[in-house]
């Protein structure tokens, strides 16, 4: 069973790597599959983090700045520096920023987490808007990107950024589920489940505690850098607010806690939705439709799913799509 | 046989009440150690002292040949603790498989790396702690269970799988609170028979909390009573069922006529 899921993994990654040459919408490109590769690394960051060890956090917009930030400061001030590298780079700083924010949080339980997670929220935003030598000197509060550069190849047409995305999605991915199947993977959820009980067999709970904030910052970190240099392409604060760290928490609750799919199922459905309202709106209402009722539509809807999903399937699309996967092996 | 835990002189209280009073305790090797006594006596607070999840107001205890104020959750299981609780504690987001595999924990040595990337020691300690568990199964009858949920589990089976994950510690000391409540004539005789296999298989000693008297008798070696937090009575099981504090105790004075019944169930 492992092993078939294995391979739908690959399989899905392999449709969507198969699936290039006949895109022929720089569109879909841009506004749905890169920010939606980012939208899921970040979530399946938070769901290492929520889903699985059960610590909540409401920070993840800061941590995906401080992947944006890192990485354009590790490309700026070291010199010679590759963007292969500095990636990886800016996700470990944001592994460590995860644990210094994480660390308070974590030896109480239950709501700590939340309250220090939205302190780094606030604070995180206050340093990049404050000083300048984030931005590289920069006062005016917006960068653009800098192109990116793999052995001397300048990553730039939209199937290029997003052939780079998938690509790091796709390591990243695998390394998420070999991590959760591993006994590592069962401690977060033992943790989650009956602290008490995982501490009496010897489980070292802040440890797992505080491996899960790392990873997950890793991760988060990780997606931050692609939004801000493939998705926005610029490197600015104000992308990552705490709007952006709830909507994060809403595609883990809508996808499924503790699954690895769900981040990615909640994702599509996050970046497609506000489209789906924008096209269905335009052609219900034509040419009076305002764009500003998207916005609100959004919203509500969001909030209502949510409510939803809380009360009557906790574990997300995830959940939905394995019961009617079962229900069709069941009837044929 | 000589000592594997001890507690001297233990007391502890929750805000004005105090649930134990200076109650010493001696577990000796291979022995199968009852705590009985009626609701609220302090059982469960004293398998809590014993593994460090209260802190005594005072007294010591004494374990793995070193004395203690209060004992190192974490480090209780290296130290040969294990232990279920009254209220089933067992991961609900793991199979029955998992979960007894996670009485390995204590034992694992690999880093999360090596576990991640499946390097060569984190799969042999995977290996270990896979046939360790299934043989715990086989001999608790859980392995039609094996790959099930735990909330799909009926009561007395989840109780078994949470000693079955106690046992995967490889434990010297059990700690068991509780395990047949709630349980079957047929079930609970089934269980006390898992606990003196346990026993004989790999001479760990046993502190069984329990209610049900007449079980009590027949499958321990020592006996203590306790009631609001103060030891009454502490022996064999045949000194403890004839002592007039102990009936008095569960059945208060003057009730002469119930006093003989139970003590005649326990003879039995
Ligand atoms: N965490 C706690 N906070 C406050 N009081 C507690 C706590 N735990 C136990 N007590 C109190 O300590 C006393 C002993 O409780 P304990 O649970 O040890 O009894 P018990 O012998 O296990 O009872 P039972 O047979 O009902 O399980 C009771 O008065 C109980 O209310
Ligand atoms: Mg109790």
């Amino acid at each position: 069973m492992n092993r078939s899921r294995d391979v739908t993994a690959l399989a899905i990654f392999g449709v969507f790597l198969v699936a290039v040459p006949f895109i022929k919408s720089d569109y879909l490109f841009n506004a749905i599959l890169i920010p939606f590769i980012a939208v899921s690394l970040a979530a399946l960051g938070l769901n290492i983090l929520a889903g699985y060890a059960g610590q909540v956090s409401l920070g993840s917009a800061a941590f995906m700045a401080i992947g944006a930030f890192s990485t354009y400061d590790l490309l700026l001030y070291v010199p010679h520096l590759p963007f292969l590298v500095a990636l990886p780079g800016a996700g470990l700083i944001t592994a460590v920023a995860g644990l210094v924010f994480g660390l308070p949080g974590l030896r109480l339980r239950g709501f700590y987490l939340a309250i220090s997670t939205l302190a780094a929220q606030f604070f995180v935003q206050w340093v990049f808007t404050t000083f300048p030598w984030f931005q590289g000197g920069d006062t005016s509060g917006v960068i653009t990107a800098p192109p990116i550069f793999i052995d001397g190849f300048q990553v730039s047409t939209p199937v290029e950024r997003y052939l780079l995305a998938l690509a790091v999605a796709a390591i990243l991915t695998v390394f998420a589920i070999a991590l959760v199947r591993s006994r590592v993977g069962q401690s977060f959820l033992a943790v989650r489940d009956n602290e008490l009980a995982a501490k009496v067999l010897g489980i070292n709970v802040l440890k797992i505690k505080l491996i899960a904030c790392a990873i997950s910052g890793f991760y988060i970190g990780i997606a931050g850098a692609l939004w801000a240099y493939l998705y926005v392409r610029t490197i600015e604060p104000a992308g990552y607010d705490l709007d952006h760290s709830f909507q994060i928490l809403f595609v883990i609750i809508l996808g499924g806690l503790a699954s690895i799919r769900g981040a990615f199922l909640g994702a599509a459905f996050l970046v497609v939705l506000p489209l789906l309202l924008s096209r269905g709106g335009a052609a219900l209402l034509g040419p009076n439709f305002d764009s500003g009722y998207v916005d609100l539509a959004e919203k509500i809807i969001l909030g209502a799913l949510i409510i939803l999903f809380l009360r009557l399937e906790p574990q997300g699309l995830s959940a939905l799509l394995a019961r009617f996967s079962l229900n069709r092996k069941a009837t044929t | 046989m000589g000592p594997v835990l001890q507690l001297s002189d233990v007391s502890l209280s929750f805000g004005g009440v105090a649930a134990l009073r200076d109650v010493s305790i001696t577990v000796r090797k291979e022995n199968i150690h009852a705590i009985i006594g009626p609701n609220g006596a302090g059982k469960s607070s004293l398998l809590n002292v014993m593994t460090g999840v209260y802190i005594p107001s005072s007294g010591a205890i004494f374990l793995a040949g070193q004395s203690f104020k209060t004992l190192p959750t974490e480090r209780l299981a290296r130290l040969g603790v294990a232990r279920t609780f009254q209220n089933i504690a067992l991961f609900k987001g793991l199979s029955v498989l998992q979960n007894i595999e996670m009485g390995q924990s204590h034992q694992k040595r690999a880093s999360t790396l090596e576990q991640v990337f499946h390097l060569p020691r984190a799969r042999r300690e995977a290996k270990r702690s896979h046939e360790i568990a299934r043989a715990l199964a086989e001999q608790l009858h859980l392995t039609p269970f094996l790959d099930r949920t735990i909330a799909s589990l009926p009561y007395g089976v989840q109780k078994r799988v949470e000693f079955a994950r106690a046992l995967a510690a490889e434990p010297t000391v059990l700690l068991l609170d509780e395990p047949m409540a709630g349980m079957s004539r047929s079930e609970k005789e089934a269980m006390s028979h898992f606990i003196l296999d346990a026993r004989a298989r790999w001479h760990t000693s046993i502190v069984l909390v329990e209610h049900d008297i007449q079980l009590v008798m027949t499958i321990s070696d020592h006996v203590t009573v306790l009631d609001h937090g103060v030891r009454i009575a502490d022996g064999s099981p045949e000194q403890v069922q004839t002592d007039p504090k102990v009936i008095e105790a569960y059945l208060g004075v003057n009730h002469a006529p119930v006093a003989e019944i139970v003590t005649e169930l326990a003879a039995e």
